[in-house]
């Protein structure tokens, strides 16, 4: 450790933060040998915190020796070797299921205590690693999925996001942060990042400088989800690519030093922002960077959600991508392991997971891609998804999440399977579930959030419900969904969905998306809609 | 221990609830007695829910109860 914990002396600590100065969350590593030799019931309760840093939550129930784990993948690229693996370890030790996720990490459930030195081990072979996938640390740096093949990407990130990855992953300077910190880096001008709602984000910039065009990224910070979403402010500074880290460097530096550490509640970076104001911020940002220019052309010139369904041409003359379909990104692990053998046998070997969920496979040459898509997998995984199913996300829900209140991933795919089969529509609506306030499948930026709580019947019985948020993006800076009154019991939310979706298909105009209609027809007419259909249905 | 936020829908609108219980019946039946012993005058009260729902630790647990923003 090269740096003074200045907060060290603060009376006000919250526990976390106490234990924390005791003993590294990094060292975590130290101690699961001896836990997965000993048991479960060896690992003291006031331990539980630490094996976050390991990327491992403990799954409920919490007596029974089995974790969540979560696997790092910067900016979502894989190699054959650590796709063979990653499927590899769901067959053996996760009952062959495994999730993508919203930052296009990979992740199991029930793996058991005492199988995870042998997981790092296999992690560890292909450069791999669970390490800070959770925890008061730099998350997985997320970005463009395409970078390095993306026609609509301003430059190649690859060697910008490794440099970011190499220089933050497992450094005891940063392995101390007040809470979750995620970065994004990301050149694609159609916001493949989600620049908005990361800690810390680079988008696609440019500017002129000595009269020559320079490219390079503009900052945003202090973005975030959870049950206080703040959409990230852009500093004034231009950055060049080989000055990024020095950047990153400069603003995890200030939420290590200066971000609060009295109450979690209150500890990601949008907190701090909020309180020193954008202007502040940016000075002290300068002051440990040096001069930076002011910041030149804004280059993103839209938001494509995350998607990349279909068959696209590369930047490489002759060669495509295929982005496929993962239903809310669960996926058996044999199923994983076809697409990974099928990426080697007509691709590079390469795969490439998105924050939507889903998979792409990169490096397909043209006269390949037919043979590649006759493989019955594309009829499980389709690259053409329906409209509904293929745009829904959900978090884990009530299945593994202490937290969630309902159900999540089995009823969104039920929902977006009646649609899909009910209403047919000429653009897809994006349909995002979470099953609390957290909002980890990022419902505050879906066309039609839905939040799952619990709802006394009139009768008295206790039923999954939810509520209806319509109208977020991440265009222009973003937007997020604002909710509708109502709340729709589950045995009626895909009736209710149905119809007032058949309103938005009778109503809209051609081409129009959910997010333009929402915008053009008001709240107060989506609610009007709602009430007359929940009415009808309560009769 | 869990503590539970609620959302309590009347005709004059919604108001809040918190409840520490062990599940989510237990919660539903405090807030019926918080009710009953608060509200003095009859409502009518559309439905009940849980919105939220911490674990109790050591340290405790709390809600700040404001009305919901339009992305609540």
């Amino acid at each position: 450790m090269s740096y003074v914990k200045v907060w060290a002396d603060n009376q006000q600590l919250n526990k976390n933060e106490k234990n924390k100065l005791k003993k590294d969350g990094l060292s975590v590593f130290d101690d699961i040998p001896y836990y997965a030799k000993n048991g479960f019931e060896s690992i003291p309760k006031d331990q539980y915190m630490y094996f976050k840093y390991a990327g491992l939550t403990v799954q409920k129930p919490q007596d029974k020796g089995l974790f969540m784990l979560r696997v790092k993948v910067p900016t979502g690229i894989l190699n054959h070797k650590q796709a063979v693996v990653l499927s590899e370890i769901g067959q053996l030790y996760g009952r062959n299921v495994q999730d993508i996720t919203t930052r296009q990490s990979i992740q199991y459930h029930w793996i058991p205590l005492e199988k995870l030195p042998e997981i790092f081990e296999r992690l560890k072979k292909v450069d791999l690693t669970t390490s800070e996938a959770e925890g008061d640390a730099p998350r997985n740096v997320v970005g463009n999925p395409l970078a390095g093949i993306d026609p609509n990407e301003l430059f190649d990130t690859r060697p910008v996001v490794d440099e970011i990855y190499r220089f933050f992953q497992d450094n005891p300077d940063f392995s101390n942060l007040p809470r979750k910190y995620k970065i994004s880096v990301n050149a694609n001008i159609y916001n493949a990042g989600h620049a908005e709602i990361n800690d810390l984000a680079f988008t696609p910039a440019s500017k002129v400088i000595d009269g020559k065009k320079v490219l390079g990224f503009h900052v945003l910070v202090g973005g975030g989800l959870a049950a206080k979403p703040y959409l990230a402010k852009q500093l004034n500074v231009f950055v060049t690519k080989n000055q990024v880290k020095k950047v990153a460097a400069a603003v995890t530096t200030l939420y290590r030093d200066f971000g609060y550490r009295k109450s979690r509640a209150r500890a990601r970076l949008k907190y701090l922002i909020a309180d020193w104001g954008i202007e502040k911020f940016e000075e002290r940002v300068l002051e440990l960077t040096g001069t930076l220019p002011a910041a030149g052309k804004d280059e993103t010139i839209g938001w494509n959600g995350g998607f990349f369904f279909g068959v696209h041409p590369q930047k490489q003359k002759g060669l495509n991508y295929v982005g496929i379909s993962v239903p809310v990104g669960r996926i058996h692990s044999d199923d994983f392991y076809k697409i990974a053998e099928l990426a080697a046998q007509f691709g590079s070997g390469e795969l490439r997971t998105v924050n939507s969920q889903n998979l792409i496979i990169p490096n397909i040459p043209d006269h390949s891609i037919d043979k590649l898509l006759k493989n019955d997998i594309f009829k499980k995984f389709p690259i053409h998804p329906t409209f509904f199913t293929g745009y829904a996300m959900a978090c884990t829900g009530n299945e593994f999440c202490n937290l969630a209140l309902t159900n999540t991933k089995d009823k969104m795919l039920e929902l977006a399977e009646r649609l899909d089969r009910e209403v047919q529509l000429d653009v897809p609506v994006r349909i995002y579930m979470v099953g609390c306030t957290n909002s980890c499948g990022q419902r505050h930026i879906a066309d039609i959030g839905i939040q799952g709580l619990k709802l006394r019947t009139p009768e008295g019985q206790l039923v999954d419900a939810y509520e209806l948020f319509v109208g977020g993006h991440l265009n222009n800076g973003g937007h997020f969904n604002e909710r509708l009154k109502g709340r729709i019991e589950s045995s009626l939310l895909s009736d209710v969905l149905k119809d007032f979706l058949f309103y938005f298909k009778k109503e809209k105009k051609q081409g129009e998306t959910f997010y333009a209609f929402t915008e053009r027809k008001g709240k107060e007419t989506l609610q009007s809609l709602l009430d007359t259909i929940i009415s009808h249905y309560e009769q | 221990m869990n503590l539970y936020r609620l959302i309590i829908t009347t005709d004059e609108g919604e108001f809040f609830a918190v409840a520490a219980a062990e599940n989510e019946e237990q919660a539903f039946q405090i807030a019926d007695r918080e009710i009953q012993h608060n509200i003095l005058t009859k409502t009518n009260i559309r439905d009940i829910t849980i919105v939220e729902k911490k674990i109790v630790k050591k340290a405790g647990a709390g809600y700040l109860i404001q009305p919901r923003k339009a992305y609540e």
